[in-house]
């Protein structure tokens, strides 16, 4: 349980920087009228490395985060991060889980689904859904620049968080098919 | 027993979103309050230290600059003591006419200048952080401006920081007019397309307006309704082509580019506010 705490705090901080990271990085990116979001980056490695209910936790705890600073009803982006985590982390069992390159192409997934989500739900509701569209094309390929970028960072940073904390992840074998 | 664990992440998932579902409003409101103020400091903490960035990259300017930027400030302020002395007749004569036909004058505001924190420009909103909020007597409504006319309305106000939602969000509508005319037209803002100025789309333009690219209108705000001062300005009009209906005109509105590069902006806290 402790063990269990630790890992989500010391991984909460690693969201926190990223959010951050990402704050700064549209702050200086509006004049260009494109946003960077990377949901993907957040569940990677919870999905992947962590048993359920401490990924979960996190991954829900993030989505709030987000939330926070949103104008969606509260708890929207959590759920939509807590569904993309229980696929991600079934489909985990199948995949070398402690590859980078498994963490960033899983982010990449995430967010190309979570993008195709929120753009079926919320794209009607715009006053020109076609220049809607063009930007969330836009913004999907920044995203991916910077979620293929960031990536091995920041699952580099999670992992490393994890050991500073005294609570590595387990280090888990294949489960065959 | 596989087929279980398979399903283990969503059953959680759904156990939780049952217990979100059944809480309290005000447990959800608390907590994206927490969640806000959590982050709050880590924003603020970023404007300072632009703000500190900027200050020694100044430091860097050699004296003439700076002898000439004071020379031009000069001449500025010399420029608004004169607008001011015409701003004060023009008030006394407002006062006047109001008195004398007997019209409901205008709200008055006090001016509250902000740093922008953070700007949060997404496909589906437009807003800005700034750096004052509660404390500073920043109320929920009022409009903010800059030096190139409005920027937006607070949305959102927090102990420290108010959140402005700005005209080209979506889901901003205003009551506006073109300069010279008093007729209301309906604006909302648009989508912002990638690597372009922001948009913002009119309804209900009467059809007796035209607008091209040869000779463009302005867009300013109505006063209606009493949020915005009147004579803000908004945007600039290129087209107008008839609705569907053929009632009236529809058409965009060009919004000045410098929205998204703002760094200070100036709320209009209303003196009599609103019961």
């Amino acid at each position: 349980m402790l063990r269990d705490s630790r890992q989500v705090l010391a991984l909460l901080a690693c969201a926190g920087i990223l959010i951050a990271i990402i704050a700064q990085l549209n702050h200086a990116l509006a004049p260009l009228a494109v946003t960077v979001s990377a949901p993907g980056l957040l569940i990677a490695f919870a999905a992947l490395r962590l048993p359920t209910r401490t990924g979960l936790a996190l991954v829900l705890f993030s989505g709030l985060w987000l939330d926070a600073a949103a104008t969606t009803p509260f708890g929207r982006q959590a759920a939509l991060l807590g569904i993309a985590f229980g696929f991600l982390h079934n489909t985990a069992r199948r995949l070398p889980r402690e590859e980078t390159l498994i963490g960033v192409v899983s982010a990449l997934f995430v967010n190309l689904g979570l993008f195709v989500l929120l753009a079926v739900i919320d794209l009607g509701s715009l006053p020109d859904s076609s220049a809607g569209a063009l930007r969330l094309l836009a913004d999907l390929i920044v995203s991916q620049v910077f979620t293929t970028l960031a990536g091995p960072w920041f699952l580099s940073l999670q992992n490393g968080m994890l050991i500073l904390a005294g609570a590595p992840p387990p280090n888990r074998a294949r489960h065959p098919v | 027993m596989p087929r279980f664990d398979q399903a283990r992440p969503f059953l959680t998932l759904g156990l939780v979103l049952l217990v979100w579902l059944v809480l309290p409003t005000a447990v959800k409101r608390v907590t994206r309050l927490g969640f806000y103020e959590l982050q709050s400091p880590v924003d603020i903490a970023a404007s300072y230290a632009r703000d500190l960035q900027d200050f020694w990259s100044q430091k860097t300017r050699s004296k003439n600059e700076l002898i000439e930027a004071a020379r031009d400030l000069a001449r500025l302020n010399a420029s608004y003591e004169l607008r001011l002395q015409d701003d004060a007749r023009l008030r006394t004569e407002i006062a006047r006419l109001e008195e004398l036909l007997r019209l409901p004058s205008y709200g008055d505001f006090r001016a509250e200048p902000a740093r922008v924190v953070r700007r949060d420009f997404s496909v589906w909103w437009q807003r800005l952080v700034i750096r004052k909020g509660a404390n500073h007597g920043l109320t929920v409504g009022a409009p903010a401006i800059y030096s190139g006319g409005l920027v937006g309305r607070v949305s959102e106000v927090h102990a420290n920081t108010a959140v402005v939602e700005l005209i080209s969000s979506p889901g901003l509508r205003l009551a506006a007019v073109f300069d010279g005319d008093d007729r209301p037209v309906s604006f909302q803002g648009g989508v912002n397309a990638p690597l372009r100025p922001a948009e913002a789309l009119l309804e209900y333009v009467p059809l007796d307006v035209f607008a091209t690219a040869a000779s463009p209108r302005r867009l300013v705000t109505s006063g209606l309704g009493g949020v915005y001062p009147p004579g803000l300005y908004v945007g600039e009009v290129f087209t107008l082509e008839a609705s569907t209906d053929g009632l009236f005109k529809t058409g965009r509105a060009v919004l000045d580019p410098r929205l998204g590069r703002l760094t200070e902006v100036t709320v209009l806290v209303p003196l009599d506010p609103a019961p």
